[in-house]
């Protein structure tokens, strides 16, 4: 029997708000709220990308290490205050050497990384001396570990738009094989700086701004062209069942499954066969069958091949129309490495409320899927036990998430 | 005070927050809460705002023991030899 792993605490910062309460307001009327941004050109037309920004002071959080902050380790210190907040966590009573901090970013501190150089080519300025420390991918997850004063493990996985959901699942690993007793967790990305988007740009998986910034995005619709980059952290604490109980803190949710894989075929074309058995090695970590499953928070980045890849894994795993499945990064875009953690808050709210959100912008279902596609508004389900939450990555790394009901 | 020194103050207030009162010339910056790495940032806006680059011989003594009247002098020296 592996240990119980529950998850007791949560936070979160994105364009859907502040805070948890917020971002569950905002899955009860879903919408987008996608801006644009502007990039001028020598000798081309300026390009303007959709993005998702959120309401964030960076300059409100101050460093632990008093150095400058990448945007993404804002993120990461904002939600991570508010998840010390929120569950009354007091550090002092714990054993610090067994408290891990477990972390997901696939290009934190590319934004400074992209200021230090504008600085140096097109300035003619120099970098600072704290430049690498800032830009370094590292940098969230160690500064958590400088506010928190913790010693156990401190990772960075950086797995692209599978890094936090990864995090959480091998923090997730980490307690039920004792290494340690609890771990706070997720992931944080902000992508917004001109060289960063414009890179993003150039291989051409942003959405076309045919119909403006809020309808770019547009998951599993057959007029879908790709994505809209969302910036953003989501933190929880996770810790061994036992732990949780000594403590007096119970489970919002239970971390029942996880699986990592790796597609082992291509840069970023996904596989439907590596999909299916990162969902299926999930499953069978649970010990739950593909029915047991109430909803399913999709990868789905409105990406032509990516949609149509996940489409045909969930219908190799569920069978045709078995289960209800939507994508919210219409609703908070593509946050990469901070995906997972975001998304893992979306499934664990339609644990609580039994509601799940639709699809944001998906008007004509792609007609090649069967999979059951929440369409036009939030469906109620029936006494969701299960929820699974998948992060299928650039770089071919697959996982899936599984959060059940205490 | 010289205008360097209050220069120096200024850029501690605006950046680093710190409560003017508690920055004199022979307070060590330890003192003021500074380590290695914000103090090579201080350093660097120093250098910044007085157009030059102090040279790391010149930065010699321990960071334990390094004043605000250590930076000072550097720079000062620097622009006499100018």
């Amino acid at each position: 029997m592996q240990s119980s792993v529950w998850i007791t605490g949560q936070a979160q910062l994105s364009s859907m708000g502040l805070t948890v309460e917020e971002f569950s307001a905002a899955l009860a009327h879903p919408q987008s709220n996608a801006q644009s941004i502007e990039i001028n050109l020598s000798g081309f037309d300026p390009f303007v990308v959709p993005i998702y920004a959120a309401n964030f002071d960076s300059q409100s959080i101050k460093a632990p290490s008093k150095l400058p902050l990448d945007r993404s380790s804002a993120l990461a210190l904002g939600a991570v205050h508010q998840l010390i907040k929120n569950t009354h966590l007091n550090l002092d009573e714990l054993d610090k050497s067994r408290v891990g901090i477990f972390w997901g970013s696939g290009m934190s501190g590319a934004s400074s990384l992209d200021s230090a150089t504008k600085a140096l080519y097109a300035d003619k300025r120099r970098i600072r001396p704290t430049s690498v420390i800032t830009s370094m991918p590292n940098a969230p997850a160690a500064e958590i570990s400088l506010l928190l004063g913790v010693h156990g493990p401190c990772l960075t996985y950086a797995t692209a738009c599978a890094s936090s959901a990864v995090a959480i699942g091998e923090a997730m690993l980490a307690i039920a094989s004792g290494r340690v007793d609890i771990a706070i967790v997720g992931g944080s990305e902000s992508m917004l700086s001109p060289g960063v988007l414009a890179s993003w740009d150039a291989l051409r998986v942003i959405a076309n701004m045919k119909n403006g910034a809020k309808d770019a995005c547009r998951p599993f619709d057959e007029q879908r062209t790709g994505f809209a980059l969302g910036e953003g952290a989501a933190a929880f604490v996770i810790e061994s069942s036992t732990h949780a109980q000594k403590h007096g803190r119970s489970p919002v949710a239970i971390l029942s499954g996880y699986a990592t894989n790796c597609d082992g075929v291509h840069m970023t074309n996904p596989s439907p066969a590596g999909q299916r058995e990162a969902m299926l090695g999930a499953l069978r970590y649970a010990n739950l069958k593909p029915k047991d499953i109430s909803y399913i928070n999709a990868h789905g980045t409105a990406t032509s091949a990516g949609d149509l890849a996940e489409a045909q894994s969930i219908t190799e795993v569920f069978g045709e129309k078995q289960v209800p499945v939507s994508s919210t990064k219409s609703m908070h875009g593509h946050l990469l490495g901070g995906g997972g953690a975001v998304e893992l808050l979306v499934a664990l709210d339609v644990l609580s409320t039994e509601r799940a959100p639709h699809t944001v912008n998906l008007k004509n279902p792609d007609p090649s899927m069967q999979i059951d596609l929440i369409q036009g508004e939030p469906r109620v389900l029936t006494k969701p036990r299960h929820v699974m939450s998948n992060s299928f990555a650039f770089g071919g790394t697959n996982a899936v998430l599984i959060a059940s009901k205490p | 005070m010289t205008s360097t020194f209050n220069t120096l103050k200024n850029i501690l207030v605006d950046q680093y927050s710190i409560d003017s009162e508690m920055i004199q010339p022979d307070i060590s910056l330890v003192s003021l809460g500074m380590d290695s790495l914000t103090l090579m940032e201080f350093i660097f806006a120093a250098e910044d705002a007085f157009n030059l680059r102090i040279p790391e011989d010149r930065l010699s003594e321990s960071l334990s023991a390094m004043t605000l009247q250590n930076i000072c002098d550097a720079i000062d020296q620097i622009n006499q030899s100018k």
